[in-house]
């Protein structure tokens, strides 16, 4: 057993995707971490695209507060369920967003506290940089991970999700009280 | 020839409030640390505290950080004999009503000539959303990490990882 | 006598192999690994790494980690970061920081390299910058090359959330790291480079 281990990753072919799924996850894990290199298909009249995420088929219960610039000002605001920003319609070509959300304690009983820095890039002044409090009010284990696009568009293909569980242990040595 | 990059030094899950929670006894064998913590508190909102190799002294820690609490960003700078300067959050700490996470890379902890600077992202969804710098102005290699909320405790069930990153 | 069933999950700290050969290699299920990593014994003006077998070898994503400073006068310092030695003006930069006053959005727009502050400058002895710089997808031919880094340094004190873009689709060979005002990093700078699976 090693202390972070590749789960599976799901990589977006062609025609896209409505929804990067990580289904039966195994409930061996301490921690959580899945990074996201995604683009959508909102159409040219948007620069990106808001990633939401749900657990276990459920998009209930969720709360953020995030921090966020946009290249020129920054600012705070409050919502649900959004994970990031990824590029999407006029946002240079080619060009994938990067998110990393690690999930402590996703197996266990209590609500599930989680930790979101996402970037979008874009060769030009607009640029969104996020980072996200969120929390998943409810005490059921993940078992399985949900992302969509918020305005109901594809990811586009090429769009990965590699998603890694990190397990706890001791050396012998460190001590902890 | 690659290393893994990952060892699990120690880990607790608390079984009753408590106070303090001491990582001690690291080794040097490593290059960073990677500390997560997911917490309650025993009380009201309350900032999470990390001290060094026993130093308390304010004066050897600064520490600066941006925030986000939902409604306006913010910025802080401490330094000098400010309780602020050994805290890991601001608007993510912990509070007994709702769970919070947070994350730190120490990096080059065993370093003897550097003093050691550390990252830290604090998350608390109903409160706000923290990106935090800090240096210990010290060169001695650290051997030991104290966690504590700064005039609570952790309630039962907050979890403490530390890592070793080659 | 009962019969149980076996089932991985129930097995801890298993260990596997690719077959039953004698001499068979165990398989480490670790997903990340270091690769390589320089720390200076004296200054220097770059550190290169050469990522170009990692693709082959089933890596996907890269994470550096630097604890370094640069030579100079000034606390500040940003480190410049070139993939396959591209110096066209053919880089993005993005940030989120506070600048001792507020907190700043900044962009920059066909750099020639991703300029990503938060390295401490020479200002202070025993002050290093920290930083943890993230590359997915690296060797995609179909993307372009969207770096990720939450760095900070105490010294001009100031944390950064720094993205950039490398607006090519080839697949990146080697990763070139530089200070942004064309100073040398200092003896006891530190370059990690990681590598995962995926």
């Amino acid at each position: 057993m090693a202390a972070k281990e590749l789960i599976t990753t799901v990589t977006v072919g062609a025609g896209g995707a409505a929804s990067i799924d990580f289904t039966s996850i195994p409930q061996t894990y301490t921690d959580l971490v899945l990074v996201l290199s995604g683009r959508t298909s909102r159409p040219s009249t948007a620069f990106g695209d808001t990633v939401n995420i749900a657990f276990n088929g459920s998009t209930a219960s969720f709360s953020n507060r995030l921090l966020e610039g946009n290249g020129s000002s920054a600012y705070s605001e409050i919502g649900t369920r959004a994970i990031g920003y990824l590029p999407a319609g006029v946002a240079t070509a080619n060009t994938f967003g990067s998110i990393s959300l690690t999930i402590p304690n996703y197996a266990g009983s209590a609500n599930k506290s989680y930790s979101v820095d996402s970037v979008h890039e874009n060769n030009a002044s607009s640029g969104i940089s996020d980072i996200i409090a969120g929390l998943w009010s409810s005490s059921a284990a993940i078992t399985s991970i949900s992302l969509t696009s918020n305005t109901g568009y594809n990811f586009v293909q090429h769009s990965t999700a590699s998603l890694y569980g990190f397990n706890k242990g001791s050396d012998g040595v460190t001590t902890v009280a | 020839m690659p290393s893994p990059k990952y060892t699990a030094l120690a880990n607790i899950t608390l079984g009753s409030t408590t106070s303090t929670v001491t990582f001690g006894s690291i080794p040097s064998t490593y290059r960073d640390l990677y500390i997560v913590i997911d917490a309650l508190g025993s009380g009201g909102a309350d900032d999470v505290v990390m001290q060094i190799n026993g130093d308390t002294t304010y004066s050897n820690y600064i520490r600066t950080l941006i925030t986000g609490n939902g409604t306006s960003p913010d910025w802080a700078s401490y330094s000098g004999a400010n309780a602020n300067t050994v805290k890991l959050t601001y608007y993510g700490s912990v509070i007994s009503a709702e769970r919070a996470n947070i994350q730190v890379h120490v990096l080059d902890y065993s370093a003897t000539n550097k003093h050691k600077t550390y990252l830290a992202r604090a998350n608390r969804a109903g409160s706000g959303v923290d990106a935090n710098v800090s240096r210990w102005v010290n060169t001695s290699a650290i051997t030991s990490v104290l966690l504590k909320p700064a005039g609570s405790s952790f309630a039962t069930g907050s979890t403490f990882t530390l890592y070793g990153v080659k | 006598m009962g019969v149980y069933s076996l089932t991985k999950s129930s097995i801890k700290n298993w260990v596997k192999y690719p077959n039953m050969m004698a001499g068979s290699a165990y398989i480490d299920p670790a997903s990340d690994w270091l690769i390589t990593e320089t720390i200076l014994g004296s200054s220097a003006a770059s550190v290169t790494f050469d990522v170009s077998a990692l693709a082959a070898q089933g890596y996907k994503h890269l994470q550096i980690r630097m604890a370094a400073k640069t030579l100079g006068t000034d606390p500040y310092a940003q480190v410049a970061i070139r993939f396959n030695g591209d110096s066209g003006t053919n880089y993005s930069n993005h940030s989120l920081y506070g600048n001792e006053t507020s907190v700043v959005s900044s962009n920059g727009i066909s750099g020639t390299s991703l300029y990503f502050d938060g390295v401490a400058g020479g200002a202070t002895s025993g002050a290093y910058g920290a930083a943890v710089v993230d590359i997915l997808d690296f060797a995609s031919t179909a993307k372009n090359k969207t770096a990720r880094a939450l760095m900070g340094r105490i010294n001009q004190n100031r944390i950064f959330l720094n993205s950039g873009a490398w607006l090519s689709t080839s697949a990146i060979t080697s990763i070139g790291i530089t200070d942004g005002y064309s100073l040398s990093f200092a003896a006891g700078s530190r370059f990690s480079l990681y590598a995962s699976k995926g």
